[in-house]
């Protein structure tokens, strides 16, 4: 690249930051994030959002619930491309009360999301094996890591993954628990995203588990209630804009321990079933 | 005056990029003028004219779309004067790969669909690794592990590139884009192209319709490699 084109570069970038208001966090920092802050944008009619900031802290699971078309999946991309007021909402997202600048929103060695998206399938023409060596590759990581991957992904689907198959074949289940074992373990960021995982025909709360994993700030758009009951706190979405938060209260997990025991009770039925055993 | 020319294939969602990054210029007081070219036939120009900007269509008909681009840059630069315009964006038609129509001081984009695979970066050629920008389309169809594993294919290709993640529908990215646009010097003075266009020169593009090797002279390459002049 030649001087003149980075220098372009850079300013293109002074001009993106020069217009915000927020502090800025750059990639020399160490960046060890310790709370996520989402500031209001605005709704499908430009409404200002009704909830104007909410501060996320480490280990906390938050919810996103709404009907669908209602932004949960927008406000996830939100989150994910670090938005500065530059996407269609207007929100700001923050780290450390910081903006984050330049090469931490786009370079995948700097990034601090993993995200889990509503996507079941890969597209891929490529072995399970040599698409996981590649990504760790994209992510900075060791290629060897890619056997992890896998070990972890069959520990989430009762279809086991072979390393030489080719992506493309693999069924939603195997492809699900691929993408989960794959964020537990190469994209193991601070932050991670996980859009409707109840749809994903893999164990739900065992990869809850496996994605929160320790210190992590979670976030979830689910409608399943044992995995909404399991955040503290709930954004509530529509017409595309953030219209409340909800906190868990004593209630609320009194009801939970239910859920988990009909959860649980489900469970075991349908794996009898699975077994070709009749249920008693 | 600044140029953009927007290249990559038919469907990876040019038009739609184009169109989002189009209202973010208007919104930060730039004049953009637009040329789109096309081979046969194209309805892009009245998705354009919604947003009020100056448009015109080049049709290259039984010309090479991208030879007739290069042909044609010039003109385009005098009616986008005309027009009053501070900027030339330039929608290519987006179809062998192996030219690539920017001029050296122009800002080059190669708008590139990740549903194609991750193997499509190693295929697109010139297209992709004299550009100064990638655009990562339909990312959204795909997981972040796959529109990771395309990113490092696209740096592998081009290692210079700057990567800009795009969404046509909804218009992620477009703020970046347009602020990419904005910030390119100003062309000046005589232009060159980064890439020689493929030889082109046989008794095909004259209309020759039989098939067999004997009716058929010029630079040509065989099967196997082989390349030859046959004729006079």
């Amino acid at each position: 690249m030649s001087q003149a084109i980075s220098q372009s570069m850079s300013e293109a970038m002074g001009q993106t930051f020069s217009q915000t208001i927020n502090p800025m966090i750059n990639m020399e920092q160490n960046i060890n994030p310790l709370t996520l802050t989402i500031q209001g944008g605005v709704d499908k009619d430009s409404h200002p959002d009704a909830v104007t900031e909410i501060e996320i802290a480490r280990g906390e699971i938050i919810g996103i619930v709404g009907p669908t078309g209602s932004g949960k999946s927008t406000l996830i991309a939100d989150i994910e491309q670090f938005a500065l007021g530059d996407t269609p909402s207007g929100r700001r997202i923050l780290i450390n009360s910081l903006e984050p600048a330049g090469e931490l929103r786009s370079n995948p060695r700097k990034k601090l999301v993993a995200q889990l998206s509503q996507n079941m399938h890969f597209l891929a023409d490529m072995s399970v094996e040599e698409f996981l060596r590649m990504h760790a590759k994209s992510r900075g990581k060791d290629p060897r890591l890619a056997d992890k991957v896998i070990a972890l992904a069959n520990t989430l689907t009762g279809e086991p993954v072979n390393p030489a198959f080719q992506l493309t074949i693999l069924s939603g289940g195997q492809s699900r628990a691929l993408m989960v074992a794959d964020i537990a373990v190469i994209s193991d960021s601070p932050i991670v995203l996980i859009d409707e995982i109840e749809n994903a025909g893999i164990k739900k709360q065992e990869a809850l588990r496996l994605l929160a994993g320790e210190g992590k700030i979670v976030v979830v758009v689910t409608h399943d209630p044992m995995l909404a009951l399991m955040a503290s706190r709930r954004i509530v979405m529509k017409n595309g804009g953030m219209t409340k938060v909800i906190s868990t209260n004593e209630d609320e997990q009194r009801v939970f321990k239910d859920v988990e025991r009909v959860d649980g009770w489900l469970t075991a039925l349908r794996e009898t079933i699975r077994q070709g055993e009749v249920v008693a | 005056m600044k140029m953009v020319v927007v290249a990559g294939t038919p469907g990876s969602g040019k038009t739609s990029v184009l169109m989002h990054a189009v209202k973010d210029l208007l919104r930060s007081g730039r004049s953009p003028a637009l040329v789109k070219i096309d081979c046969m036939w194209t309805e892009d120009d009245a998705r354009f004219k919604r947003l009020k900007v100056p448009v015109a269509v080049g049709l290259a008909k039984d010309m090479c779309p991208d030879h007739y681009a290069i042909y044609n840059f010039e003109e385009m630069l005098h009616w986008a004067v005309a027009q009053q315009a501070d900027m030339l964006l330039n929608e290519t038609a987006g179809l062998c790969l192996r030219c690539a129509p920017y001029p050296d001081k122009a800002l080059a984009i190669c708008v590139i669909d990740v549903t194609t695979g991750p193997n499509s970066p190693l295929k697109v050629g010139p297209l992709l690794t004299t550009a100064d920008a990638a655009v990562m389309t339909k990312g959204d169809l795909v997981s972040q592990a796959e529109r990771e594993v395309f990113r490092e294919r696209i740096l592998e290709a081009n290692p210079g590139c700057r990567i800009n993640e795009a969404n046509g529908l909804s218009g992620k990215g477009s703020a970046e884009l347009a602020q990419l646009m904005a910030s390119w010097p100003d062309i000046s003075g005589e232009m060159v192209l980064r890439h020689n266009p493929p030889l082109a020169i046989c008794t095909l593009c004259t209309g020759e319709l039989r098939i067999s090797k004997e009716h058929h002279r010029g630079v040509l390459r065989h099967l196997d490699g082989f390349m030859e002049y046959t004729g006079e």
